[in-house]
């Protein structure tokens, strides 16, 4: 009897422990995240970031790193391991389409974070707003602000103002052209002289018009309406967010007026972002201007337009710049090792000598100021993509000419809203010509009520 | 002594009961318990989720059934995908189910070639859904298409239609990426079908005078019926829950991620669930309502397809 009451009592215990052990696993541990926000493993004092930079040899742990860019890393850490031999540098390759979502599971299940993280241009304001990131001004980073290029705070901010990442690159943008075309059709591929040529967006439809006219309509100024919205939209520095209010008439009613106008006036092509015949365009020369950031010279142009050397420009676009991509660097609150993971961050993307190494292998220009005082020679320096652009110092253009009037501007979670709608509608507007800049900003603000229900929108 | 025999007996006997008794428990387990860990528990998880406000890292806050009621009577998208769902539905489970059953027939009856036909006929099934995505945005795509430059260079069209961009054009072109794929599989299950119908019932309607059309409308179709009825069954609940061929017409190949095609008309169920879970928000709690929702509508819509298919007598 007892014998077999026993066996009995043995079985379900065993069965109802592997259920929990089984449910367990699933629930995750979010308890975790309560006492990581203090000195989590870390053995230095407040004074952390000093001790960071007096010895390199003191800092030891693991860091988690999540990046698309396997190349930067591999050669980053090989770098980063010189100056900091104890500290190791993992890199898991995550695709930036997934990574948002990859993190938000990891962080829910309490299984796999990483230690720095990185947030893309498209997801960037919905990271900040998740609240994962660190403060790095506060202990034990001790971040000071002033000593990254002004424009760029916003871009590293969250709602509250303070400082939770730093940026992997200035991203900066102005116009690739097509010197060919330029010459042709204006007479000039001199940058100065074309600089002049389109200096307000009112030149730039003229010059469109005319462009149109000599070539018999067979080149035209933009591929499509998507990157003559990426510089207008761009350009238009001012902050449509406040808490849930989104001022989307503030923000979007002056790209759009231009932007129809450009439609209107013919000079825009019929392409939308991305698709197999915008990139292929690249090549063909049916269009003039290609919005681009420093990094267009690798991943866009050169890539598309393989033959193109030294067929191609960089012009600033009427009125200003305005940032295209961009890439944040932060830390999860919950780390385990903030002060390596920090001494990683500022090696790569603040000091001196892993910006220096950084810009001559990838092409990446530091938000940090002293870099551009300290290493000029390096700016000045042909760099890898100049005989591509016929020459052209292009790190030297975007820092001289470009840089200087940019604005920052706050970032928020209803960025990616806001970029999610418009890659609904543009289509649409290419095709329609009854829709008008008006209509199309009700549409916009419409849509954007569907998808932020929590936010008023106008 | 009488006693303890009889506790004896009944010690050994209970202990040659338990021994095989345990076996099927033993074995079931661990499908039961996987199945609990991995299916039963997150169910009854997205169920309490539905009813709380949670971005997947912060603190969850209870809201009742706000979800429920934001979503059926306050958001004009989700309605919307709804609608969208249900109508590449009605397009492509008809065509489907007749195409399938007429290619099934002339196959089945098919003397020479049966099995290459049927081997190509099942090729798009087995292509991987990413591939599709490809195929199909290339094909359609509105300059370097070949659709469009077949209907230009025989002068049927003066420019390209803009295939993937006009409403009705992109939810036609889903329910023909639906049906190419599936077609395949629907003659098979067709035709396992008419394996099973006797040979001696169609000699009878021969001798009867019953020839071709009549012979299938009134022999085949007839016993047919349970694998109609299956077809439709399963691709109504799979037809709701859409979401591969749209999602990779829009964005599977490349950077441009649109969401919900051109002013969201191709924007299904699924779609919408995903995209505010992991795209535009990441309103979890949200999400999961959305997702219970489509489950009772599943089994809302299951009743009723069974319903109007099945034999009379199997309805219950």
């Amino acid at each position: 009897m007892n014998r077999r009451k026993n066996a009995k009592w043995v079985g379900g215990f065993i069965s109802l422990l592997m259920v929990t052990g089984l449910l367990a696993a699933c629930g995750g541990n979010n308890t975790t995240g309560d006492n990581g926000t203090g000195n989590n493993g870390s053995t230095a004092a407040p004074s952390a970031s000093a001790a960071v930079s007096t010895d390199p040899t003191q800092i030891s742990g693991t860091v988690k790193v999540w990046d698309w860019d396997e190349a930067f890393q591999k050669g980053m850490i090989v770098e980063f391991n010189k100056k900091y031999p104890n500290i190791k540098v993992e890199v898991t390759v995550v695709n930036p389409n997934d990574y948002l979502q990859k993190l938000q599971s990891g962080i829910a299940s309490g299984s796999d974070v990483p230690d720095v993280i990185l947030g893309e241009s498209a997801y960037r304001g919905k990271l900040f707003d998740l609240d994962v990131l660190d403060n790095l001004e506060a202990a034990p980073y001790n971040f000071d602000k002033s000593t990254i290029i002004d424009y760029v705070v916003p871009y590293v901010s969250n709602s509250k103002g303070e400082v939770i990442a730093v940026d992997q690159s200035l991203t900066p943008a102005g116009f690739a052209y097509r010197r060919d075309l330029a010459k042709e059709y204006w007479g000039t591929d001199d940058p100065a002289e074309l600089e002049k040529k389109i200096s307000t967006w009112d030149d730039f439809i003229a010059a469109g018009k005319e462009l149109k006219d000599k070539s018999a309509g067979k080149v035209l100024m933009f591929p499509g309406l998507g990157d003559a919205y990426l510089a207008l939209k761009g350009q238009n520095f001012v902050s449509y967010v406040n808490g849930t209010e989104i001022d989307l008439t503030t923000k979007l009613q002056k790209p759009l007026n231009r932007l129809f106008e450009m439609r209107d006036a013919g000079i825009i092509g019929k392409n939308e972002l991305w698709t197999p015949a915008w990139s292929a365009s690249m090549a063909k020369g049916e269009f003039m201007f290609y919005p681009m950031a420093p990094w267009g010279a690798k991943w866009h142009i050169s890539a598309n337009d393989p033959d193109g050397s030294g067929r191609w420009g960089l012009l600033k676009a009427p009125e200003g710049g305005f940032t295209r991509g961009g890439t944040a660097i932060g830390i999860y609150k919950d780390s385990k090792v903030k002060d390596a993971a920090w001494a990683f961050i500022q090696y790569a993307y603040l000091s001196d000598e892993g910006s220096a190494y950084n810009f001559k292998t990838f092409g990446n220009m530091t938000s940090s100021k002293s870099f551009y005082e300290t290493q000029k020679a390096l700016i000045d320096a042909p760099g890898a993509y100049d005989e591509f652009f016929g020459g052209q110092n292009l790190a030297k253009y975007f820092v001289e000419n470009i840089v200087p009037d940019m604005k920052g501007e706050a970032q928020s979670k209803y960025d990616s809203v806001l970029d999610s709608v418009f890659n609904a509608l543009y289509p649409l507007w290419m095709k329609d010509e009854s829709v008008t800049a008006d209509s199309a900003l009700q549409k916009f603000i419409q849509e954007t009520k569907n998808k932020a229900s929590d936010a008023t929108v106008k | 002594m009488n006693a303890e025999r009889i506790i004896n007996t009944s010690a050994a006997s209970s202990k040659r009961r338990w021994g095989p008794r345990m076996w099927p428990y033993l074995f079931a387990l661990p499908f039961v318990l996987t199945y609990a860990a991995f299916q039963l528990y997150p169910v009854l998880y997205s169920f309490v989720l539905s009813l709380h406000d949670w971005n997947g890292i912060g603190d969850k806050t209870y809201v009742g059934f706000k979800n429920y009621v934001q979503l059926w009577t306050n958001d004009p998208l989700f309605i919307k995908s709804l609608w969208n769902t249900l109508i590449m539905m009605a397009m492509f489970i008809p065509v489907t189910l007749i195409l399938g059953l007429t290619l099934a027939y002339w196959t089945f009856n098919l003397t020479r070639g049966k099995r290459l036909f049927q081997t190509i006929n099942v090729l798009p099934y087995i292509t991987t859904p990413v591939a599709i995505g490809f195929i199909f945005s290339y094909l359609f795509d509105w300059q370097t298409g070949i659709v469009n430059l077949l209907l230009t260079k025989f002068e049927i069209l003066e420019e390209g239609f803009y295939w993937l961009q006009d409403p009705w054009g992109s939810r036609a072109i889903i329910a023909l990426m639906v049906i190419w794929r599936n077609l395949g599989y629907f003659m098979i299950i067709f035709m396992a079908g008419m394996t099973v119908i006797p040979q001696d019932v169609y000699e009878a309607a021969k001798v009867d005078g019953s020839t071709g059309l009549h012979t299938f409308r009134k022999i085949t179709m007839p016993l047919l019926r349970n694998i109609i009825v299956f077809l439709v069954v399963t691709s109504v609940i799979n037809g709701l829950q859409l979401f591969d061929e749209p999602k990779l017409l829009y964005g599977g190949w490349s950077g441009s991620a649109q969401v919900g095609g051109p002013d969201n008309t191709a924007l299904t169920i699924i779609w919408k669930f995903v995209d505010e879970s992991f795209g535009s928000n990441t309103r979890f709690g949200y999400a999961s309502a959305i997702a219970y929702s489509l489950f009772l509508l599943i089994v809302l819509f299951s009743i009723l397809s069974y319903r109007l298919t099945a034999p009379k007598e199997d309805k219950r």
